[in-house]
């Protein structure tokens, strides 16, 4: 028995003796984790540029968690409750970079930036883009992608109409709403004769603050975008107010009045077919470039254009910036952030533009964007590269990145909003009672923040 | 002799405690100690992220004017209050029906059961078909038979809780078998006592049936209960919660708090709360139950 005893002891110690040393034997190699979203095109580039890098680092061993879109933040946030945060993170779902920057998530990458600033070359990023990572003045992030906001339409659908193609240019003064809507309704048709519109003129999928910009208005005060938590809606100014009213009025008569828009339920159908656009029910869609990802159906030829004026003189449409994040309390700050490097290098940039639809953050590679997508796409380059120019120059980060706690206060306008968009409430009631449900939810979030 | 029994028996108790310890310490990690942290959160700030800080009651009070807890509590007891009770009868007569003696009875049991057998996503896609407004199987089959404009369904805040409680009948496929299981328990000597006394059906259903069901009724109605105040997936998959907050249901706001918003600590108050309701509901209905419920074994009483 006791001989049995020292065998068990024996065994035990040696067991854990190779656990004890197992460490010591891959301590040569840094592991670094990156949180990324389930999204079946980028993985695979992913997993091959992390192979690469593997490849060509062998003190560093990058290693990919892969997890479900609706998960990324639950888990970003639980592995960081666990003391076992990924070393790199983006805003891959609802939360942004300012939420982790306020919580003091992110590592600040001024240092890293001014030491490799040669190899970085901050200029050939989007200057949005690096404005859109930016919190209260430190880059917190380093974009490896884009998404930018425009017109895109189903050219076939307009040829049919006999209609001209919507404009490129940002600035052209006869590009208006109302001509916009003009050309939506005959764009709008019941093709069999049923009753029933089947093919809508527009679909216009900004969000509240985007059309606040639209008509000229803004939901928050400009220190919000720059990493503040908002204190109140900005909307007790009469300027905003009057922005918002006007662009709520005009999305609702889209649905209502000129009926060349889809009403919800008309959309929730649209969409079990697939993306609005894709589909050939929609003539012009505005919205992020998402509206051309993935293969574009070959029965129909495709457009984009530019965001119309729906006032004089202002224009300002959303960027969608992601920008790689290190975590602060990273064990291995260093080698994440030689991944960060790589990744965000127009190497790397590259490839991702050209295996999947994505745009790169990086000037010097638009005109390789602006070459794969002229494949499928009636403009000619030059028009393209007007199309993007402006993309690029009359925009803003998009505010879920940027605005403290976005999540939360879309959730109260997109619901307190559902009354008007379906015809129940008119737009005055909705707006009135938004501002005050999203600035109560404001003053318990600064409430809680204080304690 | 003596001595050497209670050795065993202390033997035993621990070979008890070795077997039974992955079970007992499971619970003690992933079950009881969640429970115990959330009841910390619950009087906490917690965004997950940043560290805990003690608050008292001030979620528990924030709670009471919170107007989305009582849109979220009234969404939740209104579909409750009417797929519970529904449900349980809808499943009854179909497993009366189902233990009729008529051919092809095997198939037609196989069929009701299928539904259940669905994950809960992919039964809500079929159903974001069947309830779409304009070209939904529904409103075309309410047009095609009674010439009616069905509603808007999921689009509506006065049709989608009544939406999704006929959505949920799908799933009682599993009721029907605990029900027809029931109605095989039934001695048949029993009616046939009713006939002689000259019983009809109906009387029989009323006196015999559903007395020696009660104790299986009293079970499906806990379980019923329970299970549609913690509706989430429907909800979650289908509306959002929407529209304009017409089907936000209890589970789905503590998640949005928990898992969107990062209010855990709210989240936690919510889910105590919840867990009060329901413990005093479950509660409420086995204090009834010496009053409608009949178990055979103590008849004398």
């Amino acid at each position: 028995m006791i001989r049995f005893k020292s065998f068990l002891v024996w065994v035990i110690l040696l067991v854990s003796s190779v656990f004890m040393l197992s460490p010591s034997l891959y301590a040569q190699k840094a592991t670094v984790t990156i949180l990324w979203r389930d999204d079946p095109d980028e993985v695979p580039v992913l997993d091959e540029l992390i192979a690469n890098f593997n490849k060509t680092h062998p003190k560093i061993e990058v290693k990919a968690i892969i997890v479900p879109y609706e998960e990324y933040d639950p888990k970003l946030f639980s592995m960081w409750a666990a003391g076992t945060p990924p070393d790199i993170f983006w805003c891959a779902a609802e939360s942004g970079y300012v939420d982790h920057a306020i919580r003091d998530m992110n590592f600040t990458l001024n240092s890293f930036i001014e030491r490799d600033k040669k190899l970085i070359d901050l200029n050939d990023f989007y200057p949005a883009a690096i404005e859109g990572a930016t919190f209260r003045g430190d880059i917190k992030g380093l974009p490896f992608a884009q998404a930018y906001t425009a017109v895109f339409y189903n050219a076939t659908l307009f040829d049919n109409a006999g209609l001209k193609y919507p404009p490129t240019n940002w600035i052209d003064k006869t590009w208006t709403w109302n001509r916009m809507v003009e050309i939506a309704k005959k764009l709008t048709k019941d093709i069999n004769g049923d009753g029933r519109i089947d093919q809508y003129g527009l679909l216009d999928t900004r969000d509240l603050f985007e059309i606040a910009w639209a008509w000229g208005g803004d939901m928050f005060e400009a220190e919000v975008y720059k990493g503040y938590p908002p204190k109140k809606l900005a909307l007790d100014k009469a300027q905003n107010y009057n922005a918002l009213l006007k662009a709520l009025q005009e999305r609702a008569d889209l649905l209502y009045k000129h009926k060349v828009s889809p009403t919800p339920a008309t959309l929730q159908v649209i969409e079990q077919i697939g993306p609005p656009l894709k589909t050939g029910k929609v003539g012009m869609v505005i919205s992020g470039d998402w509206s051309i990802w993935g293969a574009m159906p070959k029965n129909y030829k495709w457009g984009i254009a530019a965001v119309p004026y729906s006032v004089p003189d202002v224009k300002k449409v959303c960027l969608y910036t992601d920008p790689l994040e290190i975590a602060r309390t990273s064990k291995n700050i260093n080698e994440a952030w030689e991944f960060v490097k790589y990744l965000a290098s127009p190497f790397s940039q590259k490839i991702l533009m050209e295996k999947t639809s994505r745009i790169s953050s990086r000037r010097s590679l638009r005109s390789n964007y602006i070459e794969k997508i002229s494949s499928f796409l009636v403009n000619s380059k030059k028009e393209l590269e007007e199309v993007l120019s402006g993309a690029f120059k009359y925009c803003q980060e998009d505010a879920e990145h940027t605005v403290f706690g976005f999540y939360q206060l879309q959730s109260v306008w997109t619901s307190e909003t559902d009354p008007l968009w379906l015809g129940k409430k008119q737009p005055k009631e909705v707006l009135d009672t938004l501002i005050q449900k999203v600035n109560q939810t404001i003053t318990e979030n600064l409430k809680k923040m204080s304690k | 002799m003596k001595t050497s029994m209670s050795s065993i028996a202390k033997r035993e108790e621990r070979y008890f405690y070795i077997f039974i310890s992955p079970w007992i310490i499971g619970f003690l990690i992933f079950i009881a100690g969640p429970i115990i942290a959330s009841l910390y959160f619950s009087f906490c700030n917690y965004d997950v992220v940043t560290p805990p800080v003690w608050i008292g009651f001030q979620n528990y009070k924030k709670l009471f004017f919170d107007p989305l807890f009582w849109q979220a509590l009234k969404v939740t007891s209104y579909y409750s209050l009417l797929s519970v009770p529904l449900g349980i009868i809808l499943s009854l007569v179909i497993a009366i029906l189902l233990n009729q003696k008529i051919r092809g009875l095997v198939w037609f049991r196989t069929i009701y059961y299928i539904p259940s057998v669905i994950s809960g996503v992919a039964v809500s896609l079929l159903w974001m078909w069947i309830f779409n407004p304009e070209f939904g199987i529904l409103n075309f089959l309410l047009w095609k038979l009674f010439r009616i404009h069905g509603p808007a369904w999921l689009m509506s805040e006065e049709w989608v809780i009544p939406a999704l409680i006929i959505m949920s009948f799908w799933g009682i496929g599993g009721d029907i078998v605990i029900y027809l299981a029931g109605l095989q328990g039934i001695p048949t000597e029993l009616y046939e006592a009713a006939e002689i006394d000259g019983a009809n059906s109906w009387k029989k259903f009323l006196n015999i049936t559903i007395p020696m069901m009660s104790p299986i009724l009293l079970f499906t109605l806990v379980m019923g209960i329970i299970g549609s105040f913690q509706v989430f997936t429907q909800a979650y998959v289908m509306t959002r919660g929407g529209p304009h907050y017409a089907s936000l249901f209890y589970v789905l706001y503590i998640y949005q708090n928990a898992f969107q918003f990062f209010n855990m600590g709210y989240a936690s108050a919510l889910s105590w709360i919840l867990f009060i309701i329901i413990l005093l509901l479950t509660l409420l209905i086995f204090k009834s139950s010496p009053l409608w419920v009949y178990y055979e074994s103590t008849r004398e009483r």
